[in-house]
């Protein structure tokens, strides 16, 4: 199968400083791959250069075999790659539809003109639109919480909200930037089970940028590692657990287990 | 008059309006930088120290010290407590907090002309005479001005460098929630930061009522000119509206020695939005992570 | 009852009664403020539609401003029709509006506020200073009024019916709008911008948009006030204005189209009201605007959402 997302020679500096530099990797349609690394490894920089939120200072990205790099992140999201985000997961004061909706806008054919006036195509393409996003809630155990304000929720269903959000937007690729980070135990696992599940469900490949361990070595089928902005290791879950030079780089911080 | 002697003049006159840029200045950016807060009322404090200066000395006839101790005191103690009242509540919402100080900035004003009605009034100089060097004469008036300015904000600086309540504020300044963590007041330097940056403005009122008029709407030039030298040096930073407000000042007195004022003024805007465009951080400031 | 027909009920009922005004009363006076009143509306609600995608303006009367000036120059020295001219105005300002817009809605928040001040008060010395033009300070007097089939609007009961309908239209289009996908894209902006973005909505340009046409109809709205007032100077549209309209928006209340109809409607003849108390009029203007800040965030508008939600027996989520 050949490449889905192929980044290449990336290269990202802030003033003098090489938040990344000359990463190369790739990931298949279908795969889980997991990029991890120490604190200020870059893997943020990486999601956030993908992504189109910042442009790259060298490099290639192509997504389905065509160069995404220059594009707003609205238009990288109408290509087919969705992204999350840590913290500011959710639209606190919208219902937790409504925040579906949203994630559904560049899903959502409608001419906007159309929907000002309110024809009956317009109010068709909406309805459907809800119909899909309610059919999501309910595959994502959110509906009960549907009429909510999404800001209300608790914090775990507030992470699981945002990756609603993301897949609204029917991706092929779900970027999900540390889904775990701040929660417990528990909703750790829950979250891991419910990325493997939409993977299947929802037919999407998933970049995962972790420092969760457990999580990345359970449900990845490949990881790619940074350190210091360059690619150190990649492998299987298993080769990237004996790797000398990711268990230099993780020493003293976490532990590869 | 000659080359060298209107050089001369207007570099005094720059310095002047540059040292009360830099007093207005220094209090915007210190609110800004602390508390987050845009004051647009910071003008109205500026023009009640003008009216504080206005009746201590020219009325009551008292010495201008204590015309500016009071402009100081009085304006300082009023800000801590409008700080207290109506932006404490806002401190996690920096736009209605600042559409709050737009109506302490409307009720100021307007008070100000129940108060005094709205006719300027002329303030008699502090000193008079002059300082003659060599072929340059120098009005000791404005030298007073610059030199007094200067004072003050040493006092200003030693206090933010070597107190502990200067210390907890530029702790607050760099990080908020570590502050609070080792244990700073917030609710306490809030309104001190606050009163100080107004006790600021009142005492560059204080200063140029003598040489500027006396009356309620005296306050939008200087804001507007904070705004411009906070945009120059970075908003928050208190080194940068130093330099600003200097350069602004002596830039102003020398173009408008040149061309004009009115035009001066919209060049000076333009460059501005274009600073605040391009380097949102200022152009002497830092870029925040 | 249900919320929608309800809705539907007061609205018309309004309208009947604001048909009505002129037969009321034969009072010139309260068909003035009447008049200022709608035209504050319109500005208000305009500002409500750049406060949509949660950026403030404090150049409004800015571009009230602009669209005065165009329309007052084009009807006096291109004899446009005043009709023709307001239209033009505010299309004109809503496309300087939308490449101002492409520049600055880069930033948000404070120095947004602080761009758009200082844009104001540049436009306000470009008319002082540009007096071939302007004619600066002494402003432009003399302005034509407004002809509907060659019936010169002049008297205050017909401007009003003018008034009235651009009212309605921009009410009825700023509600249309934020009805459809095109608020949803604000609502989500003003929101979380981050998130939006990543939902496929391109934030850069729902912003521009809601600039463009907020600032447009105030350019129109500018040009109605200068074909009404019939003279404008630097000092018809100045930073206290911007002021003034923000007011009204955050006292009637920023959440609803509503609001700042209730807030224009509210404070325009406030100062009448108060004309006993001459010279508190603006500081009672401002203590209100902060009373409503600290006491009532949602504004006059969330009075009777509370009402309603209290009658329904249901608590009140804040």
């Amino acid at each position: 199968m050949s490449a889905l997302l192929e980044v290449e020679q990336l290269s990202r500096r802030f003033g003098g400083l090489n938040a990344l530099r000359n990463v190369t990797f790739s990931v298949k349609a279908g795969e889980i791959v997991g990029l991890i690394g120490p604190n200020g490894a870059g893997k943020t920089t990486c999601f956030n250069v993908v992504s189109g939120v910042l442009p790259p200072s060298d490099g290639s990205i192509r997504f389905k075999g065509r160069s995404i790099v220059g594009m707003k992140p609205s238009a990288v999201v109408a290509e087919g790659l969705v992204r999350t985000f840590q913290a500011t997961t959710v639209f606190p004061a919208a219902s937790v539809l409504e925040n579906v909706m949203r994630g559904a806008f560049a899903r959502t054919p409608v001419s906007l003109i159309g929907s000002v006036f309110n024809t009956r195509a317009a109010r068709d393409v909406l309805a459907a639109a809800r119909e899909r996003c309610e059919g999501l809630l309910d595959r994502l155990a959110l509906a009960r919480f549907r009429d909510q304000p999404a800001g209300e929720l608790p914090y775990g269903y507030q992470r699981r909200l945002g990756v609603a959000i993301a897949l609204a937007a029917e991706p092929q690729l779900l970027m999900l930037d540390e889904p775990v980070a701040g929660l417990n135990p528990e909703e750790s696992a829950e979250m891991g089970r419910l990325i493997e599940t939409v993977h299947e469900t929802e037919n999407v490949t998933v970049l995962l940028v972790e420092h969760h361990m457990r999580l990345v070595m359970g449900i990845c089928d490949r990881i790619v590692v940074l350190d210091h902005g360059e690619k150190i290791a990649e492998g299987l879950p298993a080769e990237i657990r004996a790797d000398r030079k990711v268990i230099e780089a993780y020493l003293g911080t976490e532990d590869v287990t | 008059m000659d080359y060298p002697t209107l050089l001369a003049q207007a570099t005094v006159n720059g310095l002047v309006i540059g040292t009360m840029y830099m007093l207005m200045a220094v209090g915007f950016t210190l609110v800004f930088g602390i508390m987050r807060v845009v004051n647009f009322a910071h003008g109205e404090f500026y023009m009640l120290g003008t009216f504080v200066a206005f009746f201590t000395y020219a009325q009551w006839e008292l010495p201008f010290i204590v015309a500016l101790a009071a402009a100081a005191l009085c304006i300082g103690i009023l800000g801590a407590l409008v700080e207290r009242a109506v932006i404490q509540p806002f401190r996690t919402d920096e736009l209605s907090g600042m559409i709050a100080t737009l109506a302490v900035s409307v009720i100021i004003q307007n008070g100000a002309v129940l108060a005094w009605g709205p006719t300027p009034r002329s303030m008699p100089n502090v000193i008079d005479g002059v300082l003659t060097i060599g072929p340059f004469t120098f009005p000791w008036s404005r030298l007073l001005v610059i030199a007094a300015a200067a004072l003050i904000f040493a006092a200003f600086w030693f206090f933010i460098q070597r107190t502990r309540i200067g210390r907890a504020m530029r702790a607050v300044a760099q990080d908020t929630e570590t502050a609070l963590i080792q244990g700073i007041r917030v609710n306490t330097i809030y309104p001190i930061a606050f009163g100080m940056s107004v006790a600021l403005a009142a005492l560059a009122g204080a200063l140029m009522a003598p040489i500027f008029s006396v009356s309620p709407f005296v306050g939008l030039t200087p804001m507007l000119k904070a705004f411009v030298v906070v945009i120059l040096g970075g908003l928050g930073s208190v080194p940068g509206a130093v330099v600003g407000g200097l350069l602004l000042g002596l830039i102003e007195s020398f173009t408008a020695t040149l061309f004009g004022s009115l035009v001066a003024d919209i060049l000076q805007l333009l460059l501005v939005i274009l600073i605040l465009l391009v380097r949102p951080w200022g152009l002497l400031g830092q870029k925040e992570a | 009852m249900s919320r929608k027909t309800l809705g539907y009920a007061a609205a018309a009922a309004g309208l009947v009664l604001a048909i009505a005004v002129p037969q009321l009363t034969a009072n010139q006076f309260y068909l003035h403020l009447a008049n200022l009143a709608l035209l504050n509306a319109i500005f208000a609600m305009s500002l409500g539609l750049i406060a949509a995608v949660g950026q403030l303006s404090l150049g409004h009367a800015a571009f009230a401003a602009i669209g005065a000036y165009l329309s007052a120059l084009g009807a006096m020295q291109l004899k446009i029709p005043p009709i023709l001219g307001i239209v033009l105005a505010g299309l004109v300002t809503g496309l300087l509006a939308a490449a101002l817009g492409r520049v600055i809605l880069r930033l948000r928040g404070v120095y947004f506020v602080l761009v758009t001040f200082l844009v104001g008060q540049v436009c306000t010395l470009v008319a002082l200073n540009w007096e071939s033009v302007t004619r600066g300070a002494n402003g432009l007097v003399g302005i034509p009024p407004i002809r509907v089939f060659d019936q010169a609007l002049g008297s205050r009961a017909y401007f009003y019916y003018a008034a009235l309908t651009a009212f309605a239209t921009v009410f009825v289009f700023i509600w249309a709008l934020m009805r459809s996908q095109y608020g949803r894209a604000f609502r989500s902006i003003a929101e979380n911008i981050q998130l939006a973005e990543s939902s496929g909505i391109d934030t850069s340009r729902y912003q521009v948009i809601a600039f463009a046409l907020g600032s447009g109809i105030a350019g129109a709205a500018g040009a109605a006030m200068a074909h009404y007032i019939r003279y404008i100077s630097p000092d018809t549209f100045t930073f206290h204005d911007s002021v003034a309209y923000i007011t009204m928006l955050v006292v009637g209340g920023r959440q609803t189209l509503v609001g700042g109809v209730l807030g224009a409607a509210f404070l325009t003849p406030l100062p009448e009201l108060l004309r006993g108390l001459e010279g508190v009029q603006h500081i009672i203007y401002g203590a209100i605007l902060l009373g409503v800040l600290l006491f009532l965030p949602g504004g006059l508008a969330s009075i009777g959402k509370r009402v309603l939600r209290r009658k329904k027996g249901v608590e009140t989520p804040t």
